[in-house]
Order: C-alpha cells, then sequence, then structure tokens
C-alpha cells in the first residue's frame, strides 16, 4: 500500500461524515501526533510482534515505552527496535541495513511477525521498504509486514486507519482457525474487539464480563493481543468497534470482505457498558445468553451502585470541564452522569462531527468548547465554576501550575477506566482528587506574605 | 550473533529534543520545530513526562506538501503566529531531520521573518523576539549533541563585547546536570563570592517553582544575561560536550576557557574546586570544607559495601562517564554502554584510572556499533547494579537486578530534575543511594 491510498484512506465509506460535501473525515489541525504515531498506536499493543521503526532516532528514541497498552503474555512489544539512520544511511541508502537489522530480530527475538514503520525520512530518499520485507519474509519464514506511515502524511487519525488497512491486508484471514487445533463448529457467540488497546489493563475488566455471560472474545485488535489471534479473526461472528472512528476502516473491510457485522460500542459508564453487553447479547439470538446477559447486568449495576455509594454523596453536583483526545468524549459524559457530575463544558477539536452533534445533544451547544488553546480551558474552568478538568496528560500540568483538580483520561493514563469496576476507580480518583487537602494548603500564604 | 543495522532499545533520543531542552532554561524562550507533527507532539510528551513542568515546545507541522514543495510559508506563517501570540524574549527555530534532508533554508526564512516583523512592528508589541537557527537533524548525535548546539548557537547570535565584569563568570552545564545540580553549583560559585551566569539555568525555570500555567519558562536566564556572557572574566564548562560553547566565548571576547568534567566523585570535584580557588585566589568556605569531609567519612563507611561490586552503565555521554569515575572510585567494577558513537568504557576492575577505548566489535563494524540497552542487557548479566533511565525498568526486571535511575528520559520516577549529584554534597547523596540499594539486598533470609 503506497502513498496514493492516503486520499482513499481518508474517505471512509462507512464514515458518515463523508456523506457531507466538502468534509472528509480528516481532523482539524494542530497539536496532534502524526500518521506514524497513529500507526504505532494501533499495532503496538500486538504482544509477540516485533516492532522495526526504519527512521531516523525520534521515532523510536522519543517515543518508545511511551504508550500504556500493557499484556499479560510477551512482552517483545515494550523493545524499542529502530534502525536510526545515519547521514550515511540517508546519502547511501538505507535497504541493506534495514534487512540485515529484520534478520537480526528474527533470529534472536524470533517474534511471531515483524511490523517495520517506514517514517518520513526513508519515505523521503524513496527507499523502497515493501521489498525489502517481501524478501525478508521469503528468508525468515515469518511475516515481516510493511507499514508505510511517515508523519508527513497526516495526523494520528490517518495513521489509525493505515495500520486498519495494514491489518485487513497482511494479517486478518491469514490464517484459518484450524491451523491452529480449533474446530471451526466449536466456534460459538464469538466476537473481536476492534480498537481497544489494552490502556491501563482496561480489557481485562471487560472481557471477564463477556465471559460471564458467555461470549467468546475470539480476537482483541489489538490490546493485548498475539499476532496469531488476529490472523483468523475472520471467523467471528460480530465486531464490537471500540473507538468509533479510529479503526471503523477494520470494521467495514471486515464486514465486506467475510460477512461480518459490526456494532459501536462504548464500555465507559453503567449506562454504555449495560448496552454494549445487551446489545451483543441480542445479537446472538440467543436466549440462554440473552437472559445470562441481563443476569449479569443486574449483578454487576448492583455491586458497581454499592461500590459507588461510598463516594457518590461527594460527587453530586460536581462540575467538570473535559476535553478528551482518542477516547469519546460523549462516552465520558455518559460516565460522568452516572457519577452525577455535570459537564460544564467540552473542548471538541479531536472530535469528529458525528461525535460533536452527540456530545451537543448530550450537554447543548452552549457548552461546546472549541478553540482548546489552555488559555480557553482556563477560562471555561473558571467561568463555569468546575471542580475538576479531566482530559488528557498534556494538560496535566496547566491543570496542576493553576492548582486545579484533575484526573488523566488519555493513553498515557494509569489506571483503567472501562467497564462496571473501571467507573468505581474513575469515581474513586475524581473524589480523591476534589477533596485533596493538598489544595487548601496551596493556596495557604506563606509566613512571610 | 553479529548486530548489524539495528539498534535495540536505544539509549539515544533526538537532537532536537534536547535542544529544546535547552531552551526551557531561558527566560520566555519558545522553541520551535520545523518539522512533521509527530516529532512535535512525542517530543513534548516525553519532555513533560520527565520535567513534570509545562514546555515550550511548539511545531510547524509540516505535511506532503511542503515535505515536498518546501515549508517556507509554513516556518513564516508560524513564526509570526508565535510571535504575536506568546511574545518570547527568543524563538529557537529547530530544523529537524525531514527539514535539513529537503534542504530547507531556514536561515534565509527567518531572515524574511526579521523584515516582516520590523515592518509590523505597531502590531507586534515585542519586535524584540531574537529569532534563531538550530540545526539539529536526528541523524547526527543525540540528546546531549542537540543540546550543546542549542547552547552554541544563542552563545554566537546573543552574547556581546564590552568591559570586562570583574567577578562574573560564566557557567555553561551539559544537559546532565539537574536544576537540583545547576542550584548546587551556583551556591558553590558563590561562595567564592563569584557571580555566576549559567546558560541555561534550568534550577530557575523547571524546579517546581513555577506558580501559574505559562507556555514559556517564565525564570531561567534571561537575555540580557546572555547578553553579557561576553564580559565575563571566565568560562567555565561543564561536562565534554561543552567546550565547544566556551570556546566560541573565548575565541570571539577572549574569556579564559575552563573545561570541567562532571563534577561527581572525589576527584572531580576536588578539581572543580581547585579551579574556583585558582582564579579567585580564595581558600572555600568552612561549609564546603565540612562537606568534603562528610563526603570522605561516607566513602569509608561505605566502602566495605561498594567494593568489588559490578555495576552496568547505561547513560548517554557524560553522565555515563561522571558515572564510571566515580563507582571506580569507590573500588567498583563498570560495564558501560553509551549512545553510538562515542567510545566504550573499559570494565576497569578496581582501578582508580579509566580506559576508553573502541571495543572490538564497534571497530568490526566500521564504527557503526550501536550501543543500545541491548547491548547493556548482555553485559549485564551477574551484575549487582544497573544504572540506566526509566528504559531499564524492564531489564531489571528480567534479570533481577536492581535499577538506579538518572540520565533521560526518567518519566517513572518523582524529582528527577531536583536530584542532587554533583559537588561532595552531591556526591555523597549518590554514593548512599547506591549504598543503600546494596544495603537492602544485603541480608536475605535463606529461601
Amino acid at each position: 500500500m503506497g502513498f496514493a491510498n492516503t486520499a482513499e484512506i481518508l474517505k471512509e465509506p462507512a464514515c458518515k461524515l463523508n456523506h457531507q460535501p466538502d468534509r472528509a473525515c480528516e481532523r482539524p489541525k494542530g497539536g496532534e501526533s502524526c500518521a506514524f504515531d497513529g500507526a504505532f498506536i494501533v499495532l503496538n499493543p500486538i504482544t509477540d510482534a516485533a516492532h522495526l521503526i526504519h527512521g531516523t532516532i525520534a521515532c523510536c528514541g522519543n517515543s518508545y515505552e511511551g504508550r500504556g497498552s500493557l499484556s499479560s503474555g510477551s512482552r517483545l512489544y515494550r523493545y524499542g527496535f529502530t534502525t536510526d539512520m545515519t547521514e550515511m544511511d540517508i546519502v547511501y541508502g538505507s535497504e541493506g541495513k534495514l534487512k540485515e537489522g529484520i534478520l537480526y530480530i528474527a533470529q534472536r527475538y524470533k517474534p511471531s511477525a515483524i511490523f517495520v514503520y517506514s517514517t518520513c525520512i526513508p519515505a523521503l530518499t524513496g527507499e523502497d521498504v515493501e521489498t525489502v520485507c517481501k524478501d525478508a519474509c521469503k528468508k525468515t519464514g515469518i511475516p515481516v509486514i510493511p507499514v508505510i506511515a511517515p508523519g508527513f502524511l497526516g495526523h494520528k487519525n490517518l495513521g489509525n486507519r493505515i495500520a486498519g488497512e495494514v491489518l485487513l491486508d497482511y494479517v486478518i484471514g491469514t490464517r484459518r482457525i484450524s491451523d491452529f487445533g480449533f474446530r471451526i463448529s466449536d466456534l460459538k457467540h464469538t466476537i473481536n474487539f476492534i480498537g481497544e488497546y489494552n490502556i491501563a489493563g482496561e480489557i481485562w475488566d471487560i472481557l471477564s464480563l463477556f465471559e460471564k455471560i458467555g461470549i467468546n472474545v475470539l480476537s482483541k485488535i489489538t490490546g493485548d493481543s498475539t499476532f496469531r489471534e488476529i490472523t483468523y479473526a475472520h471467523h467471528a461472528g460480530l465486531n464490537l468497534l471500540v473507538c468509533g472512528r479510529a479503526l471503523i476502516n477494520v470494521a467495514r473491510g471486515m464486514e465486506e470482505r467475510y460477512g461480518i457485522p459490526f456494532r459501536e460500542v462504548s464500555f465507559y459508564g453503567m449506562k454504555n457498558t449495560g448496552s454494549a453487553l445487551r446489545e451483543t447479547a441480542r445479537f446472538f439470538q440467543d436466549k440462554n445468553i440473552i437472559e445470562r446477559a441481563e443476569m449479569v447486568i443486574q449483578e454487576e449495576e448492583a455491586f458497581t451502585k454499592k461500590a459507588l455509594s461510598l463516594y457518590i454523596e461527594k460527587l453530586k453536583g460536581k462540575r467538570a470541564v473535559l476535553y478528551t483526545g482518542g477516547v469519546k468524549s460523549w462516552s465520558i459524559i455518559s460516565a460522568l452522569n452516572d457519577l452525577g457530575i455535570e459537564v460544564t463544558a467540552c473542548g471538541v477539536k479531536k472530535s469528529s462531527l458525528s461525535d460533536i452533534d452527540k456530545i451537543k445533544s448530550l450537554i447543548g451547544e452552549e457548552r461546546i468548547l472549541k478553540d482548546v488553546s489552555p488559555k480557553n480551558i482556563l477560562e471555561a474552568i473558571y467561568s463555569t465554576n468546575a471542580d475538576i478538568l479531566i482530559a488528557g496528560g498534556r494538560n496535566q500540568y496547566l491543570a496542576y501550575k493553576e492548582r486545579i483538580p484533575f484526573i488523566d483520561i488519555n493513553q498515557e493514563r494509569h489506571t483503567a477506566y472501562a467497564g462496571y469496576k473501571g467507573l468505581v476507580r474513575m469515581a474513586e480518583d475524581i473524589v480523591k482528587t476534589i477533596y485533596s487537602p493538598v489544595w487548601e494548603i496551596a493556596k495557604k500564604k506563606s509566613p512571610w506574605e | 550473533m553479529k548486530k548489524f543495522g539495528v539498534s535495540v532499545n536505544p539509549l539515544k533520543t533526538s537532537p532536537a529534543l534536547g535542544a529544546a531542552y535547552a531552551l526551557q532554561g531561558i527566560k520566555g524562550a519558545i522553541a520551535l520545530f520545523h518539522a512533521a507533527p509527530g516529532c512535535t507532539f512525542l517530543g513534548k510528551v516525553l519532555l513533560t513526562q520527565h520535567l513534570r513542568e509545562p514546555v515550550g515546545l511548539l511545531g510547524t507541522d509540516i505535511k506532503e506538501m511542503p515535505t515536498i514543495m518546501g515549508g517556507w510559508d509554513d516556518l513564516k506563517k508560524r513564526i509570526t503566529d508565535v510571535c504575536e501570540k506568546f511574545k518570547p524574549s527568543l524563538i529557537g527555530v529547530i530544523g529537524t531531520a525531514l527539514a535539513e534532508v529537503r534542504g530547507e533554508d531556514i536561515r534565509k526564512i527567518i531572515e524574511d521573518c526579521r523584515l516582516k516583523i520590523e515592518d509590523f512592528k505597531s502590531s507586534i508589541v515585542n519586535s524584540q523576539s531574537s529569532i534563531i537557527y538550530i540545526s539539529c537533524p536526528d541523524y547526527m548525535g543525540g540528546f546531549g549533541e542537540g543540546y550543546a548546539k542549542a547552547i552554541e548557537v544563542v552563545i554566537e547570535n546573543l552574547a556581546e563585547n564590552g568591559p570586562v565584569i570583574p567577578n562574573q563568570i560564566n557557567i555553561l552545564p551539559c544537559e546532565s546536570l539537574t536544576a537540583g545540580d545547576i542550584e548546587e553549583i551556583k551556591d558553590i560559585i558563590s561562595t567564592f563570592g563569584l557571580k555566576p551566569i549559567v546558560l541555561s539555568d534550568l534550577s530557575l525555570s523547571m524546579d517546581g517553582s513555577k506558580e501559574r500555567f505559562s507556555n514559556l519558562p517564565l525564570d531561567g536566564t534571561a537575555i540580557d544575561e546572555i547578553k553579557a556572557m561576553g564580559r565575563s572574566s571566565a568560562t567555565f564548562s561543564i561536562g565534554e560536550g561543552m567546550k565547544k560553547a566556551g570556546e566560541i566565548l573565548r575565541d570571539r571576547f577572549s574569556i579564559p576557557l575552563y573545561p570541567l568534567s562532571l563534577p561527581i566523585g572525589l576527584e572531580a570535584s576536588d578539581n572543580f574546586i581547585r579551579c574556583l580557588m585558582e582564579i579567585t585566589g580564595k581558600k572555600p568556605s568552612e561549609r564546603i570544607e565540612r562537606w568534603r569531609r562528610k563526603f570522605v567519612d561516607g566513602m569509608v563507611d561505605t566502602h566495605l559495601l561498594m567494593a568489588g561490586k559490578k555495576a552496568a552503565v547505561g547513560l548517554e555521554g557524560k553522565l555515563c562517564l561522571g558515572i564510571s569515575r566515580f563507582c571506580l572510585e569507590m573500588g567498583m567494577q563498570v560495564k558501560g554502554a553509551r549512545g553510538k558513537p562515542a567510545p566504550r568504557i573499559k570494565c576497569g576492575a578496581g582501578s582508580a584510572s579509566m580506559s576508553l577505548h573502541d571495543s572490538s566489535r564497534d571497530s568490526k563494524q566500521g564504527g557503526q556499533g550501536t550501543s543500545d540497552l541491548e547491548d547493556l542487557e548482555d553485559m549485564a548479566e551477574g551484575v549487582d547494579l544497573i544504572i540506566t533511565n526509566s528504559h531499564g525498568k524492564e531489564i531489571s526486571e528480567r534479570l533481577g537486578i536492581p535499577l538506579l535511575r538518572m540520565g533521560f528520559p526518567v518519566f517513572d520516577r518523582f524529582g528527577e530534575p531536583l536530584k542532587l549529584r554533583v559537588g561532595y554534597r552531591g556526591s555523597l547523596n549518590l554514593l548512599f543511594e547506591m549504598a543503600n540499594i546494596f544495603y537492602e539486598n544485603r541480608f536475605c533470609n535463606k529461601g
């Protein structure tokens, strides 16, 4: 897949935005990461693969181990592999070097597959990464997969989709489940997750819910996954698209190629989680499953309400300003509403038009914050008397410097907020930050003032 | 198995990031990457995680078209926007690999911007923003080289000639010195009756003392101070890579240069104090004398625990040297790896002098040997301590060897920017920290 496809990737047919004139799925500008990072975020959680970054040092050196995806198995995905291009490599080309590097990794680390990311500089000098990968694949006998995602192509979202195309073209459907000693007839009520990256271990809380209901998760794309499980993802009965826009092309592609329908769901908050479980269960039209789902929802909600009782009084009537990145703002709004928190302003710079419509219907148009410069976020907090800022790590020190309570909701976060247990954790963290004695202490005058 | 073509768990971070880090210590300065969006975004995330402070780093976010056709307009527009919006005292335009490979004439663009800003003086309040160009392509060097480059360019562009100010001396700390280290060095120098100008002074801007949000450093080395650096009576460069910046001051303004290594450990700290005694003709204060006695006492107290212990040191450049010297002073054995293409440190089993050489593997590969954390892991089998940045955590867990974090980045510990490891006092801190790790693992019940 070369650059020519960029425009096509942007015109994702399953994305409603593209049916509006002059509005492709591309995001607004500024303050975001690049296509390489976007592709890396999607593919890196494949835990037993090696991720080799072909480029100068910044792409790997400044970012490896920077994402919060956790693994229950191999830790190979945390390794930073890079060709670390030098001046000589740029002048004389580094295809040979890249190939040697691939062979070295294959021999020493025995990965299930190697993803080779082509970044800005090799793209600019015109290296044929695809051919190198093909050759190396023959030589090593494992899949060596080119990911052509130079940062200058566009923003993170585009990179997400490039990675999605890579999954469709090179991974999904390349093996059959029977290759691994399972029978296809054994597969009952199976689903895949698409776009869930197991940040802070969120996937584990969700998996246990489906397990209780009796729905089998065949492949996780890609949080805490193995390369193998993604190769046979096409045997599943249903795809759950967890982080909407990012990997919609994978969901649509699998529907087209393998006839697997997909549902957009969210696991943030009690309501969202409940309806995600219910919808999934109903899809299989199995009375047993539907009943068990209802039972699990009932049990979990009762448990959650009990656990939340510690916090709910303290959270009642609290006001929050929200600015999320990868996680859909509207699903967090719903989670916050479950906790009795009012969202007084919501940054939408990273949201798509359909997301913005949903947010509008939840909190009203006047609370939409289009300009999310630090100054504007602060103004929104002060003018609406908000008690807390809920945003990504980059705004953490904006809040802390201004002595405003804060929790991190983006991909660098350390706490899992999805599912029922996640909601309780979120409540706990919000109470902890809002009611911390530190804010009073910080305001105290010093002896010499 | 011969390793070629790949660096595994690199020690290196990008030089552009090092340049941006340097600018964080200059009051009102802002770093502007001429780069694709990810360079700025990922760099900013890493700097923020390490410093735990808001960081002044913006980018031009160039896409396909400017990459191919040239990013003149993007850069011009961004520079004027930044001038208008932030009114910085200094804009450091940092050319990253993407712009440099294309061959963008950034100098010319900056020249144009200067003219344009002159034209619009009335609309832009601070038309005095200095705009400098720091070429830091990622294919040359690492964090330390970028840092040094930024300091060199700042001096070249801003330092001015004038009558010598007696007692004023320039301090050029390398990137390995934390805000805590710089503060200590300033304190020590002040006790000799000297007035130090530190470039760049992270101890004023990135020490957590900022009480409100700002994109720019609210404190740090002031532009006027940098201008006055041409009038100092001496320059101390601290850390091997900073010598060149000191040479610029020496060659242009005839300021005597005293190149020092990192004052970690007894010998290096003694050298630092000796140097100060030489130029002032004064004896150190009683406090410094006492700290030396305390440090030596600590060395004696801990020597049995430290002697013979093996440490694997994976740090970039100067810090690697400084820490290794310190370990050798204590009778430890050191195995080292540092960001390429620097030479390796030979295992100096117990000897106080240390030799540097290119390891055989490096030379076999025609000087292309990568020295990364994979190399460190390979040689760390059986050592007692691993000393490297936060990326060492996985290695430490795999091998079951304790980890002492330092260098860049340290993103999984609080307080790294304030850690004090230089001078007698700092060395004693470090000594106790290390010794306590060994202490912890000394008495274990069987089973």
